[in-house]
């Protein structure tokens, strides 16, 4: 046992039972496994077409709405000191807007199917995304050790910015796509709204994390 | 003495504790309640009893030292008691950190000039060099605590849950010493004049001046704890808990001199410390200016103050004489 490591136990046993903020940190990381779960599933519903897992990607949004509630109350009821509250607030509120992002994608994919020329870059999308998700857990866990984020934060600013490029793509290919009515046109553009919107929020998550870290120090 | 005379005035001394523990209070637990880490009703309970156990334990040092500074008659204590009371009360209108130390030492000098007693001026300049090693005192343990704990414990502990409850017990370990170290240095400022003119033994004086204190904390600091512990909360809770500990540490430093010195200014001294630690252009050096304009202020203006009331109550002649003596 690394001398660090066992300061934390002497600590932890010293101090006393922290289960409160025990159960936000977990509830924290649920919801960040779910959005990950979530964005996979998004990725196979735009790579197989399987409009069954729209209804399983609404569902993980009502869990996250509801691992949400659970981490607001006990930070209501006094887990964390009050100066680092707001931050968690934040975050957890950021991770769950990206879920509800997630949800319009998977809704309006119901709506309005993809051409085919814009699949590949939206599955191309979707899984940058979902690497992003998968980045967020892990810098999430790297936080909760206290090691530095400067790795998943370059990570998931690199795949931001390629998503954008990808984003820009699609916008351009858009034009030369012809549509039979208003909400047709209308639902594929939101489509695409949404699909590269969940990156940028996963990227202000990832912000906002880092802001804890930092203010702690 | 008349007992009636004598309890008259001892009023001064219990308004001007009242008035110490109501202000003071905030400079303790006035982050710790302002950021809802510890309820105001825990806050003032643990600083009202470390505030009576400090004065009993080691308020006696100081007391020794304001009751040495000169001799005073019964009425003269009382006058240099409200003197002080309300130079504090117009400085601190004024946003001036004025110490109710240097006001009582103020008004005792304006007095003792008056009345021909002559002070210990050994003991005036021993005192004089405390007042200004305080905030330095305050900068220099917040730079030491800041760094020594930073390696401690901040560069050491990781989790954010364990860091959490090291700064929820940290705060309320902080803030006891710190009731504790103004109980033990504040209570001369209350009641050590009445040493001086035989009005109390030092053992009654430390009792009479912690409980004093203890019942302002107890009745009217949530204002100036909020107010105060608001002014602070911009600083992140590692560098609060930091303050409140130099702060605590200054005091106890010069109570084992036995000089009483300005909680205020501690605070001051310890906040600009953690400038100093973490990033020098953060700091107000306007502070410094205000601090030095109080240590002028203060005991020039209770001086005047005293000479004033003191000179007005010599032109009431037709007054019984026993009710002064």
């Amino acid at each position: 046992m690394s001398k660090k490591h066992g300061l934390e136990i002497m600590l932890k046993r010293l101090l006393g039972k922290d289960s409160r903020e025990e159960q936000v940190v977990d509830g924290i990381r649920n919801h960040l496994r779910l959005l990950y779960d979530q964005c996979c599933l998004l990725v196979k519903l735009l790579k197989d077409e399987d409009v069954v897992l729209i209804e399983r990607i609404m569902d993980i949004e009502r869990e996250g709405d509801i691992i949400r509630r659970r981490v607001f109350s006990e930070l209501f009821e006094g887990a964390f000191i009050p100066y680092m509250r707001p931050h968690l607030y934040r975050f957890v509120e950021i991770c769950d807007r990206a879920m509800d992002t997630v949800e319009d994608v998977a809704k309006y994919y119901e709506l309005a199917q993809v051409p085919s020329n814009l699949k590949e870059p939206a599955v191309s999308i979707a899984e940058m995304t979902s690497s992003m998700a998968e980045l967020l857990l892990i810098a999430y866990d790297t936080f909760q050790k206290g090691k530095d984020l400067r790795d998943q934060m370059l990570a998931i600013r690199v795949y931001e910015k390629r998503i954008d490029d990808v984003d820009h793509t699609i916008r351009l290919e858009m034009k030369n796509i012809s549509v039979t009515s208003f909400w047709e046109g209308w639902w594929l553009g939101e489509l695409c709204r949404s699909l590269s919107l969940v990156s940028d929020i996963i990227e202000d998550a990832m912000d906002v994390l880092s802001l804890i870290q930092v203010s702690l120090r | 003495m008349n007992p009636i005379t004598h309890w008259l005035y001892l009023t001064g001394g219990v308004f001007m504790g009242w008035g110490l523990g109501a202000n003071d209070s905030a400079n303790i637990f006035g982050t710790g309640v302002a950021s809802g880490l510890i309820r105001y009703r825990t806050a003032v309970l643990v600083t009202a009893i470390f505030v009576i156990l400090g004065a009993m334990l080691e308020g006696r040092k100081c007391i020794t030292t304001i009751s040495d500074l000169t001799s005073l008659s019964p009425l003269f204590s009382f006058i240099c008691l409200i003197a002080a009371a309300l130079t504090i009360a117009v400085l601190t209108f004024y946003a001036i950190p004025a110490s109710t130390s240097q006001a009582i030492v103020g008004s005792l000098m304006g007095i003792a000039l008056q009345s021909g007693h002559h002070p210990d001026y050994r003991l005036l300049i021993k005192i004089v060099i405390c007042w200004i090693c305080t905030p330095i005192g305050g900068i220099i343990f917040s730079v030491l605590l800041f760094r020594i704990l930073k390696l401690l414990f901040l560069d050491r502990v990781k989790s954010v849950t364990i860091l959490n409850l090291l700064f929820t017990f940290g705060i309320l370990i902080t803030g006891t010493y710190g009731a504790y170290a103004l109980g033990a240095n504040n209570v001369a400022n209350v009641t050590g004049v009445y040493v001086a003119s035989g009005i109390l033994p030092p053992f009654h004086a430390a009792l009479i001046g912690g409980l004093s204190i203890a019942i302002g904390v107890l009745t009217y600091s949530k204002k100036t704890m909020m107010t105060v512990g608001k002014g602070i909360v911009p600083l992140d809770p590692f560098s609060a808990m930091i303050t409140v500990f130099s702060e605590a540490l200054t005091l106890h430093v010069f109570t084992q001199v036995g000089v009483p010195v300005s909680s205020s200014q501690a605070v001051v001294g310890a906040v600009v410390g953690i400038g100093f630690a973490r990033d020098y252009r953060t700091i107000n050096y306007r502070m410094f200016g205000k601090i030095a304009i109080g240590w002028i202020c203060t005991p020039l203006a209770a001086g005047l103050l005293a000479l004033s009331l003191l000179f007005a109550v010599r032109q009431l002649p037709e007054l019984p004489y026993y009710c002064f003596f």
